[in-house]
């Protein structure tokens, strides 16, 4: 509702000004977003050692896989840092979440290319874990 | 290669990719490091596809081994696809997505799961650059409480002939001035602006310059209390 009232309120609400008002108000909260992930984990940290005891009620993940997961990952970082550069930024995106089109549109390359890189990138990843004796 | 087999090998192939995801963003979960607000604004403008592509690029690859800053990320993409559906024009094109109903939304999930928005005190680390290096920093210190009948914000000039945008909001982001098109890189706000805002409570300020050959620049969000 603040967003509606800003809008109302806002002194001289030409389309430029608008513009620059919803690029703050994004901005502010990505900003309050990133800061709220971070203070809940803290907290949760914080409240679990307070108590001393395991983490039970944090996760449904078991502690063994949880344990394994945290493993590939740091895998995959010094996986992804001995990589050739343009496999690294697609598989990155790829482990963000992004689809290949969307990675394409963000390293703005073209989706045949992107493809490549990231199955090529895929691939050297997986070798890479399985020399450390990682398996995904 | 049998419909059945071809289909139980996508079918590992996607396990293993979102082991492969999951492990890589739970690793968030350990990192120890806070990204900074200009990191922030760049990780952004990136997705919000503000940067340069080179630029987006570089920062991609530092997400590959900064678990906090590809989490950053992933936070604003998720803004992005929050946004999405109230701005479905373009598609195809990477450009940023942003529609006021979307953003009223998430600023109502914000409120729905209690978001305490606060701000971090300012830190003349945390700077945001542009590609010439001007930096928008405040002339004043970091929470600094300022007299209501003298409420002068005041910030480093960017190069000579830039214009200056200043908003000027509480922490619920009401907004009490909007200055536009300044030549000085100053803005009083007059005390009956500030009528509202309560002794000693705190507002947001942001500046967005323009600098002579048409390039922007946008300052991180400051703070200051009001007397």
């Amino acid at each position: 509702m603040r967003v509606m009232q800003i809008v109302d309120r806002n002194p001289s609400g030409d389309q430029e000004d608008r513009a620059l008002a919803s690029s703050y108000l994004y901005r502010v909260a990505h900003s309050a977003l990133v800061d709220e992930i971070r203070r809940v984990r803290r907290r949760r940290e914080s409240s679990i050692d307070d108590e001393g005891v395991a983490p039970v009620a944090i996760t449904r993940q078991d502690p063994e896989r949880l344990a394994a997961s945290s493993e590939i990952g740091r895998g995959i970082l010094d996986c992804l840092s001995r990589m050739s550069r343009e496999r690294r930024l697609a598989v990155t995106l790829h482990l963000q979440g992004h689809s290949v089109p969307d990675a394409s549109r963000v390293l703005d390359w073209s989706v045949k290319r992107t493809e490549n890189l990231v199955y090529r990138g895929l691939a050297d990843l997986r070798e890479c874990l399985m020399t450390k004796g990682l398996r995904s | 290669m049998p419909d059945d087999e071809r289909a139980a090998i996508v079918s590992d192939r996607q396990t293993a990719d979102d082991t492969l995801r999951a492990a890589f963003q739970s690793l968030a979960e350990s990192a120890r490091g806070d990204v900074s607000a200009a990191d922030l604004d760049l990780v952004w403008r990136a997705v919000s596809g503000e940067l340069p592509a080179a630029e987006r690029g570089e920062l991609v690859d530092r997400t590959a081994t900064d678990p906090a800053l590809a989490e950053a990320w992933r936070a604003a993409r998720e803004l992005q696809h929050a946004a999405a559906p109230a701005t479905a024009a373009a598609p195809d094109r990477f450009v940023p997505r942003r529609s006021w109903l979307a953003a009223a939304a998430l600023l109502l999930i914000g409120v729905a799961t209690a978001v305490v928005f606060r701000l971090p005190p300012f830190s003349r680390e945390e700077t945001f650059r542009d590609a010439d290096h001007y930096v928008v920093e405040p002339l004043m210190q970091g929470d600094a409480t300022l007299p209501r009948n003298a409420f002068r914000l005041r910030w480093r000039p960017g190069p000579p002939e830039s214009r200056y945008r200043v908003r000027v909001t509480t922490e619920d982001l009401r907004i009490l001035a909007a200055e536009s098109d300044l030549t000085v890189p100053e803005l009083v706000v007059d005390a009956a602006q500030l009528a509202s805002v309560a002794p000693g409570s705190r507002v947001l300020w942001q500046v967005d310059v323009t600098l002579p050959g048409g390039e922007s620049v946008s300052s991180q969000t400051f703070s200051v209390r009001v007397q």
